[in-house]
């Protein structure tokens, strides 16, 4: 009986775990090019996750259109949050702590339009019940929308892969990262390729946001836990490495199912925060960091 | 009158708080997202010591500063040297992980279920009971920090941190041992801290895990800013300022459902624009001898 | 002289003084200001948590109150003098009620209030004694508010009448001999369930084999459900709040748990109808008597009035805020108008029935009606007979 609830949480630590590796990665697309520690995502997730109730429950729009324009929205909520909060600051010279303080201030204005706006009720998106249905195999349980959880989140790492790899502005990014000075004198339009991250960043959060809520239900306060674990993830992976943050959120994610087994289940975000302050003294590259260059703080 | 006892005692809890914080942020550039921590520290110190084991207020003032003094010493020490973002990403985690420790360490802490009633300081026989003496106390103890604050800061220590703060490297290179005077500051800071936690602890006369959270360190970051980093009297403004907003929003009949997000829209708000047009915040920096910012 | 040295700093602060001024000005104002309000009006304090983790119950409140209002204003008043509600919002956090709690007693001046969450009672209750205030409970249910003082009053049962009820229940009408509990972690979820612990192990020799605890707000059930699923459990007693349950129910369904749940009173609501779906039906629940299908005529009607002015059927909660705003009136017309005076008739109630049925205080100002075991089936709650 025991191996079987091991396997059952293994399972459930997959499936959060893919959610986990969704959230690094998209914080990696906006961190590594940018070196912004963008707080303000937390404020995408959670809109992004209320524009989708709003368009879904609220205008009865059907569900895949309001996924669609909610991911959208959230791009551009992104790319605002660079152009209108970020790039002022960096052209009066301002450095990161001003960022992040700024950004910590976004994220209270657009966390309280939401509490102004919504209220705090708990929220839900209804999709067709099938998806959640749980299909039995022996012992274990897992529901269609479960496995579909698994495939977004790798084929999301498979894309941005491809991306980073193989197309120009993927390349661009990869180039500002390294070195972003060397990237200006060579005509890379840094500022450019600033806002096609911070876009890719949050669409790919958006898409997070769906499958929690679906799930899981919408409140105001599921933001800064999503920045947390894409924090952890993003570190313990590596800063700039995609596959790194996936990995480290599914650990991440089997780690925390594994954990209640044994440990009470209250102590499961203090695990996780251990790691990543372990990690930041013993081994701040992470797993498959890139050496840290001259631009680091 | 005993209202307004209540909320000025308030302002001067969140006062201490801020200066506290200001010596890190403001004098010598040190982003800690930790401050809710260390207020919990001396919070949960102060609550557990008078609750429990009947200790003297002043006591537990002493014993949340050594906690927190300790423990942010030994934080300062691992963390402080690493390279700008990272060392804020620690502060993060060291906040979580602290907050956690208050939420699951029921034993000591009593976890959600918090501790109440508890008494006010008392020294010699006399005590603070009762919102206008209570006010008057924690003023007196305002004014202490204010000016402890103002010595740090006009001292040629202060004179350093701010070097520290314009220039690292330079400030090095002058041979000025930067991690030490980085640690010592950011210990005051967390002891101060500890400070208005007590102060805290013994005004609202409950507390529970959840306002020691990443929240409150980002408000208490922002009353900085506004306040004007560097600028302690300004710090005290900006705690007035944004504490009473509610309360007087209040009065005018603006139900709390509203009024609280309109005080946060504010701060954020206000945050952001200091941070561009004024980044000197309400009261810009004291001019003292030689440096100017 | 702090003025003088304040202009040797640079510029443009003026303002900022300005704006200190005024800041100390109106503080001033409105802290030289006694209780607000015209004199020809009584009051009725109420703590709610409006916004906050369960804001459903501050809107039973507001809306149980308005119908009794409105009533109230048909019938005249008492003496043509109206009653004012003014309610603060307490987000179910003590620190928030706390001081919400000062300033009802202290610049408001009520005589009486009403609220709910356990720990902003446990909190605020010291401070409405010591003022001699009373303090009315509409939905709280753990047991150490019995102690609570000598001007509290709960108008629903508490969990102790109401948990032996329902092991009762569960030992013979369920025939569960194990049981899994999951509750909220606070003093709420730990109090009720542990009463339900203590009932269930020393008076019936049953077996707790799982404790689960969850956060406020808890929405992911997968790996507390699942570790029960692996767990030999007759029955899952649920201590949480409305929205929490329709999580559970749900995961519980989706995973394949066939495990009967049982959960605790006042838990469900139309949150949890849309939240659980279909996985609501068969649910059972020790209920309060309340009941706007078959109940009384008075409970009946009560029910209709409500749906006409909010399109849905009314739980308990309002029913009880009901009939705590027309408690005080009939305090009003015998005469009470003090803290003191009100207590004195509240304990001298007999006979007295409302539309959540009949109230009458015990010694410790808790309500002598006790509960019904109700299930969930097809969209209302029916009651059980097990007996």
């Amino acid at each position: 009986m025991e191996f079987w609830l091991f396997l059952q949480l293994l399972i459930n630590g997959i499936i959060a775990g893919s959610l986990y590796a969704l959230l690094g990665i998209s914080f990696t697309a906006i961190f590594a090019p940018t070196r912004i520690f963008h707080f303000m995502h937390a404020s995408v997730y959670v809109f992004a996750g209320y524009f989708l109730y709003q368009f879904a429950m609220g205008w009865g729009w059907p569900v895949p259109v309001s996924i669609l324009v909610a991911v959208l929205l959230a791009g551009f909520m992104g790319v605002l949050a660079e152009r209108v909060i970020y790039a002022p600051l960096r052209r009066m010279g301002a450095g990161s702590m001003e960022m992040l303080l700024s950004s910590f201030g976004g994220y209270v204005i657009l966390q309280n339009l939401i509490l102004l706006i919504w209220k705090s009720d708990p929220r839900t998106v209804k999709i067709p019940e099938v998806l959640k249905n749980g299909i039995p195999v022996g012992l274990l349980t897992f529901t269609p929308l479960d496995i579909l959880t698994v495939i977004t989140a790798g084929a999301a790492l498979w894309a941005v892969t491809l991306f980073m790899r193989h197309t120009k502005v993927g390349k661009a990014m990869r180039a500002v990262e390294n070195d972003p000075l060397g990237a200006t004198i060579t005509g890379i339009p840094t500022e450019w390729v600033r806002l096609v991250s911070f876009f890719l960043g949050s669409v790919l959060v958006a898409v997070a946001v769906t499958f929690h809520v679906v799930d899981k239900g919408l409140e105001p306060t599921i933001g800064v836990n999503a920045v947390l674990v894409a924090t952890v993830a993003m570190i313990v992976g590596g800063v700039g490495s995609y596959s790194g943050a996936a990995l480290a959120g599914l650990m991440i994610g089997i780690a925390e199912n594994l954990g209640i087994w044994q440990i009470p289940s209250e102590w499961k975000n203090t695990i996780t925060f251990c790691v990543l302050v372990l990690f930041i003294l013993f081994r701040p590259r992470g797993f498959f960091g890139h050496r840290m260059t001259r631009y680091e703080g | 009158m005993i209202y307004l006892s209540y909320v000025i005692s308030l302002i001067a809890v969140y006062g201490v708080l801020t200066i506290s914080l200001n010596l890190s942020v403001g004098y010598t550039g040190i982003l800690s997202l930790a401050q809710a921590a260390f207020m919990g520290i001396g919070a949960y110190s102060a609550a557990i010591l008078l609750t429990q084991w009947g200790f003297n207020f002043f006591t537990t003032l002493l014993v949340g500063m050594a906690v927190a003094g300790l423990v942010s010493w030994g934080l300062a020490w691992a963390t402080l040297r690493l390279k700008g973002d990272y060392y804020v990403i620690a502060s993060f985690g060291f906040q979580v992980i602290l907050y956690n420790i208050f939420l699951n360490w029921i034993g000591l802490t009593r976890g959600p279920f918090g501790i109440r009633q508890i008494p006010p300081p008392e020294i010699f026989g006399f005590s603070f009971l009762g919102p206008q003496r209570y006010a008057l106390f924690t003023l007196g103890i305002l004014a202490l920090c204010l000016w402890v604050a103002r010595r740090v800061g006009e001292s040629p220590y202060g004179k350093v941190l701010r070097a520290i703060r314009e220039d690292e490297a330079a400030a090095a290179s002058i041979g000025k041992n930067v991690n030490r005077y980085k640690m010592s500051i950011f210990t005051v800071t967390a002891m101060l801290a500890s400070v208005g936690g007590a102060l805290y602890a013994s005004l609202i006369t409950y507390i529970d895990p959840f306002t020691f959270t990443i929240h409150e360190s980002i408000f208490i970051l922002a009353l900085v800013i506004i306040g004007g980093s560097g600028n302690v009297y300004g710090s005290v403004i900006g705690a007035a300022v944004l504490i009473s907003l509610p309360e007087m929003l209040r009065f005018f009949d603006v139900p709390t459902a509203v009024a609280s997000p309109i005080r946060e829209i504010l701060y954020g708000a206000l945050m952001i624009i200091f941070l561009r047009l004024r980044p000197k915040g309400l009261l810009p920096e004291r001019i003292t001898s030689g440096v100017v910012r | 002289m702090k003025i003088m040295k304040a202009q040797r700093w640079c510029g443009s602060f003026s303002p900022v003084w300005i704006l200190v001024m005024i800041l100390a000005t109106i503080l001033a104002w409105v802290g030289l200001e006694s209780s607000a309000g015209a004199q020809d009006e009584f009051k009725y304090g109420s703590l709610m948590p409006v916004t906050g983790p369960i804001p459903q119950y501050g809107e039973y409140f507001i809306r149980g109150s308005q119908l009794a209002l409105e009533d109230l204003e048909k019938s005249g008043w008492i003496g043509g003098k109206k009653i004012r509600v003014i309610l603060e919002d307490s987000k179910a956090d003590p620190k928030v009620g706390l001081v919400a709690m000062n300033k009802l007693i202290n610049i408001d001046k009520v005589p009486i209030v009403e609220s709910l969450v356990t720990p902003v009672l446990m909190a605020t209750g010291p401070i409405a004694m010591q003022n001699s205030v009373v303090l009315v409970n509409t939905a709280a249910q753990s047991v150490p508010l019995r102690k609570l003082g000598q001007f509290f009053f709960s108008i629903n049962p508490l969990a102790d009448l109401v948990m032996a009820l329902s092991v009762e229940y569960a030992v013979k009408g369920m025939k569960a001999k194990t049981a899994a509990i999951i509750h909220v972690n606070n003093d709420y979820g730990r109090l009720v369930g542990q009463t339900f612990k203590e009932i269930f192990e020393k008076q019936y020799g049953g077996k707790i084999v799982a404790t689960e605890i969850i956060n406020m707000g808890e929405t992911d059930f997968t790996t507390h459900l699942t570790k029960i699923k692996f767990v030999k459990a007759d029955i899952i007693f649920t201590v949480a709040h409305e929205a929490e349950l329709g999580y559970a129910l749900k995961k519980a369904k989706q995973i394949g748990l066939k495990t009967p749940f049982l959960s605790g009173p006042g838990m469900t609501g139309p949150m949890t109808i849309e939240i659980a779906g279909d996985a609501i039906e068969g649910l059972k629940t020790p209920d309060y008597v309340f009941d706007p299908y078959n109940g009384t005529e008075k409970m009946k009607s009560f029910g209709k009035q409500y749906k006409e002015h909010f399109k849905i059927m009314p739980y308990s909660f309002p029913a009880f805020s009901y009939d705590a705003v027309m408690l005080y009136a009939d305090a009003l017309k015998s005469g009470a108008r003090t803290g003191p005076q009100i207590r004195d008739f509240y304990r001298s109630l007999k006979g007295w029935v409302g539309v959540s049925g009949p109230v009458a205080f015990d010694k410790d100002g808790i309500t002598t009606t006790g509960a019904v075991i109700r299930e969930f089936r097809k969209g209302v709650f029916v009651d059980v007979k097990w007996k």
